[in-house]
Formats: structure tokens, sequence, C-alpha cells
């Protein structure tokens, strides 16, 4: 299922679903090599043929963060952003939002800049206000005045 | 003679009985066919609506699980009708 990878589920939960709107299907020769996030919703499907048919399954753990282990020339172009923010079928209207946060929370990780927020999906969600602007005569909550030393 | 039924389940876009469909399974009772995973990319009706009009009884809709669910839907699980379609 494309764009399931961040969501987090379980087995029980997503194993009723026979079939979800945008899914793919993995269809390939004998020797085929196929790379995939851990994270994605997949299953294997009921073999109806008369062939067994074999796959070797290898997870790759990583060992050290992959922090910026790649060609980082273009961290920054538009193309990217608007990669995180892909939406699919099977998205809810306003949930599915939440796949972006998560996918912008994973991309701060990998390029180590806890700035990046392409339309401001992070801070929308986690913004909190700390600046009081009323003071003490007004909000009983503002700090008090600091005692000036002479 | 003995009533079998065909189950079709659809996961909609939201509570909303009209709204969009976004996963469906079905199970046949009938063992005339055999559903399984990746039967089709296209779902076989649009909304839950579609599904009554075109004579499917609802008979349950579960409670949400407690935990975080796949899709954010209400799961609307019909009948063949013993009376329009008795196998």
């Amino acid at each position: 299922m494309p764009g399931s990878h961040l969501r987090r589920t379980n087995e029980s939960d997503t194993g009723r679903y026979q079939n979800l709107l945008g899914q793919t299907r993995l269809v390939c020769p004998a020797g085929t090599v196929v790379f995939l996030h851990h994270g994605i919703w997949h299953g294997g499907r009921r073999n109806d043929s008369d062939v067994d048919r074999y796959m070797f399954k290898i997870r790759f753990n990583p060992t050290v963060r992959q922090l910026r282990l790649w060609n980082t020339d273009d961290l920054y172009d538009p193309a990217v952003a608007a990669e995180l923010g892909t939406r699919f079928p099977w998205y809810e209207h306003a949930t599915g939002r939440l796949e972006i946060y998560n996918r912008v929370l994973l991309w701060r990780a990998l390029i180590g800049d806890e700035s990046y927020d392409p339309d401001y999906w992070v801070t929308r969600v986690t913004n909190r206000p700390t600046r009081v602007i009323a003071g003490r005569s007004l909000n009983p909550h503002a700090p008090a005045p600091t005692q000036e030393t002479a | 003679m003995t009533t079998r039924q065909q189950v079709l389940v659809l996961y909609l876009a939201s509570s909303a009985l009209d709204a969009k469909v976004v996963g469906w399974s079905s199970y046949d009772g009938t063992g005339r066919s055999t559903p399984t995973t990746g039967d089709s990319d296209v779902p076989p009706y649009e909304t839950g609506l579609d599904a009554l009009a075109d004579g499917w009884r609802l008979f349950q809709r579960p409670s949400s699980s407690r935990r975080s669910r796949a899709t954010s839907t209400t799961s609307r699980s019909s009948s063949t009708s013993s009376s329009s379609r008795s196998w």
C-alpha cells in the first residue's frame, strides 16, 4: 500500500482489508530484487496455481544514524517538499495530513534540520506559544519582575 | 432450500454511509467464488449508499477498534437479502 509506511497500526487491524484504494500489486519475474520500507503495509496473496514460488526476505537495520549519507546537493529542492506532501487515494481528508506530518519528521531526522517544515505542518501540530504579553498587573500568571540590584 | 449469505464489507472514508469507499472485502458463503487479497483495484461501489441502492442489506456496523485504525472509517457489512437474493 503506497503511503502506508508511517501509519501506526497492527496486522490484526489491517488484516481485514482485502483491497484498498490505490493498492499496487508486486508481480515480477523470478530473480527480481525489491526494496521496501519495513513499515509499508503488505501481504502475500493466495497462490491459486499449482506452482510453488519462494521469496527471500532480508531485513536491514541501520547501526548508525542515516544522517546525510547520500548526495545532498538537492536537499532543499521544491520537489522534496512536493514529495513529502503526496496524498494517496485511501487517505482520510483530514487524518491523512498526519502522514505528511510524520514524513516531515522523518525527513528532519535524515537531514539533521529541525527547522525544516514545508507548509508548516509540524508547527501547526506542535506549536505551543510561550511568550506572555500581558503584564503582571493584568495577568496573575505572568512571571514576577526581576529585582534590579544596584 | 438453505439460504447462504454473501458478505460485502465496505470501508468508507468517514462514518457517513454515503461517504466514498476506500477499502473493501467480500466473503462468499455460497462457495461459488473465493475472494481474496488484491482481487480488484476498483471498489464494487463508489459509496455505501450505492450498495444499498443496488439491493445490499445493511446488517451490521461494528464499532471502531480501540486502537488506531488503518482508516478512520466505520465498516459496513451487508448481506444479500434473503428475499431478493437467496441461493
